[in-house]
C-alpha cells in the first residue's frame, strides 16, 4: 500500500516544519546562507563595517557565483541572502539574483535601494523575492543623508521603496539606532507604519572588519536603546514571547551555540565561507575546495569548541536578551571569551524592563 | 481523470532535494510563502519526474507499479489523487 496520497502539501504544516528543523540540524544542512557578492557600496554609511574596498577584481565573477550558488544548493541550502556592500552595484547582479531563483531557493536581498532602477523594479516583479531588506535610517533626507553620506540617498531610497510596494514586492525596513538617528527612531517607525511595512530596528554597532574601531563610537547608551525598544508594546510582547518560549532551555556545552557553522553559513565577496557573517576564526575558500569538503571539515573543530572556564555568559539568565554572539565578542575584544559590556548592559536592562512590566513595575 | 492523457510540469517550478525531503518552489508569480511550497513523498517524486508531456498517466501508472510493490488499482488511484492536486495548486498543465 502507498502511504497516504498527500504527495503535494502546503508547508502549512507546523509539525512537519519542526521535524524538518530537527532533521536540517541533526545532519548538519546549510539550510541558510548568504553571499555577499560586493564590499563596494555607493553609500558611505558612518556606521559600516564593510568598509574595505575590495577592488571589484578581487571579487568573485558571476560565473564562479552561479558555481557557488549551485554548490550550496546541491548541499542543502534554502534561505539564501544575497547581500554586500551593495549589492545592486554589480551591473550582473541581475543574472545573479535570476540564476538564485531558478534554481529554487527563497532568496532576499538587502540593499540600500538606491540603485533600484526599473529594470530591477520589473526583475522583482517577474521573479518575486522572499523579501527585499532595506536600510533607512531616518524619516528625513536630513537624517538619514547625513548617514548615508550621501545627498539625495533618501529621496532614491524612498522612491524604491514604494516602487516595490506598488507592484507587490515584499519589502521589510530595517534601522541601525546610533546616535546620529536615535530621536528619529518614532519618527522612522512612523513611516514604515504609513507605508504598511515591517521595522525593525538593532542597536548592535561593531568594528569595521579590518579591525577599525570607530563606529563604535556612534552607539547609543543601553538605556536609551531599551527604552526605545520597549516604547512600543508590540515588540515588547514580542520580546517577552521569546524570552517565554526559550527561558530554562538547556545551555549547551558549545561556544557557540547558534546556528553558525551548523545549519548557516556566509560567503565574502572573494569566495571565503565562513560560519556566519559574525565569525572569523573558520573559514574556506571556495577557489580552493569545494563547498561540501570545506562545510564537513573546517567547520567541524569549530562547532567543538568548548565554553571557556571563566566565561561569565556560562549559565547567566540574560543570555537570551543580550544577542551573546562569541563572534561579535572577538570582533569588538579580539577573544571570544570577553564579552561585549555593552550588549550584556543591554540584556541586564532589557530583562529588568520585562521583569519589571510584568509584575506592574 | 483521464488515464489516456498527458501531463506536464509547469515551468517557473523548482524541484529541489533538502535533508532527504522534495521540495517543489514556485520561482515566478506571487511573493512566495512557506505554505506555497510543496513537499512530495517518494511516490510523488517518482510521479512528478515522469510529468513530462509524453507519458500518459498510465504509462505512469505501469512505472509505478513495476517500482513499487502496490496493485495496479491502488497506483492508477494515488497517481490520480496525485495529479489532481497538482493541476489544482497550477503545478502541471493537461495538454489537449
Amino acid at each position: 500500500m502507498i502511504p497516504g496520497c498527500e504527495q503535494a502539501t502546503g508547508m502549512d504544516d507546523d509539525r512537519f516544519w519542526r521535524d524538518l528543523s530537527r532533521r536540517v540540524i541533526d545532519r548538519r544542512v546549510p539550510f541558510t546562507g548568504s553571499l555577499a557578492l560586493t564590499h563596494r557600496c555607493n553609500l558611505a554609511c558612518a556606521h559600516c563595517y564593510a568598509r574595505e574596498e575590495a577592488a571589484p577584481s578581487c571579487e568573485l565573477t558571476g560565473g564562479q557565483w552561479r558555481q557557488a550558488i549551485d554548490a550550496v544548493r546541491e548541499a542543502g541550502c534554502l534561505y539564501l541572502l544575497l547581500t554586500g556592500g551593495e549589492p545592486l552595484l554589480r551591473s550582473d547582479f541581475p543574472g545573479i539574483y535570476r540564476y538564485a531563483k531558478e534554481s529554487g531557493f527563497l532568496v532576499t536581498v538587502f540593499t540600500n535601494g538606491t540603485l533600484a532602477n526599473a529594470g530591477i523594479i520589473d526583475l522583482f516583479r517577474e521573479l518575486p523575492p522572499y523579501l527585499v531588506e532595506i536600510s533607512l535610517y531616518g524619516a528625513s533626507a536630513a537624517v538619514h543623508d547625513r548617514i548615508a553620506g550621501v545627498p539625495g540617498s533618501f529621496q532614491k531610497t524612498r522612491q524604491a521603496i514604494e516602487a516595490l510596494l506598488a507592484q507587490g514586492t515584499r519589502v521589510r525596513l530595517k534601522s541601525v539606532l546610533m546616535t546620529l538617528n536615535n530621536d528619529d527612531l518614532p519618527a522612522i517607525e512612523d513611516l514604515a507604519r504609513s507605508l504598511g511595512v515591517k521595522f525593525r530596528f538593532d542597536p548592535e554597532i561593531f568594528p569595521t572588519l579590518s579591525g577599525d574601531n570607530g563606529p563604535v563610537a556612534l552607539r547609543v547608551p543601553p538605556g536609551r536603546a531599551v527604552d526605545l525598544e520597549m516604547a512600543d508594546p508590540a515588540r515588547e510582547s514580542e520580546w517577552r514571547e521569546f524570552l517565554d518560549q526559550f527561558r530554562g532551555s538547556r545551555d549547551g556545552d558549545g561556544l557557540y551555540n547558534c546556528g553558525s557553522g551548523l545549519n548557516t553559513f556566509h560567503v565574502d565577496p572573494q569566495g571565503w565561507v565562513y560560519p556566519c557573517l559574525m565569525v572569523r576564526n573558520a573559514r574556506f575558500s571556495l577557489l580552493t575546495s569545494s563547498f561540501r569538503e570545506g562545510w564537513q571539515q573546517a567547520f567541524n573543530d569549530f562547532r567543538k569548541v568548548a565554553v571557556p572556564d571563566g566565561l561569565p555568559c556560562r549559565g547567566c539568565d540574560k543570555k537570551l536578551l543580550c544577542g551573546y554572539c562569541p563572534g561579535f565578542f572577538a570582533m569588538e575584544n579580539g577573544s571570544e571569551s570577553i564579552p561585549s559590556a555593552y550588549m550584556c548592559r543591554i540584556g541586564h536592562l532589557r530583562f529588568e524592563k520585562l521583569y519589571s512590566s510584568a509584575h506592574g513595575g | 481523470m483521464k488515464r489516456e492523457a498527458r501531463y506536464r510540469r509547469k515551468e517557473g517550478i523548482a524541484g529541489r532535494e533538502i535533508a532527504g525531503e522534495s521540495f517543489l518552489i514556485p520561482v515566478c508569480g506571487t511573493p512566495v510563502d512557506m505554505n506555497d511550497i510543496f513537499v512530495m513523498n517518494p511516490l510523488g517524486d517518482f510521479i512528478w519526474r515522469r510529468l513530462d508531456g509524453e507519458r500518459t498517466l498510465d504509462a505512469i501508472v505501469d512505472e509505478i507499479i513495476a517500482e513499487f510493490d502496490v496493485a495496479s488499482e491502488q497506483a492508477g488511484a494515488d497517481a490520480s489523487d496525485f495529479v489532481e492536486q497538482l493541476l489544482r495548486n497550477s503545478l502541471v498543465e493537461a495538454l489537449p
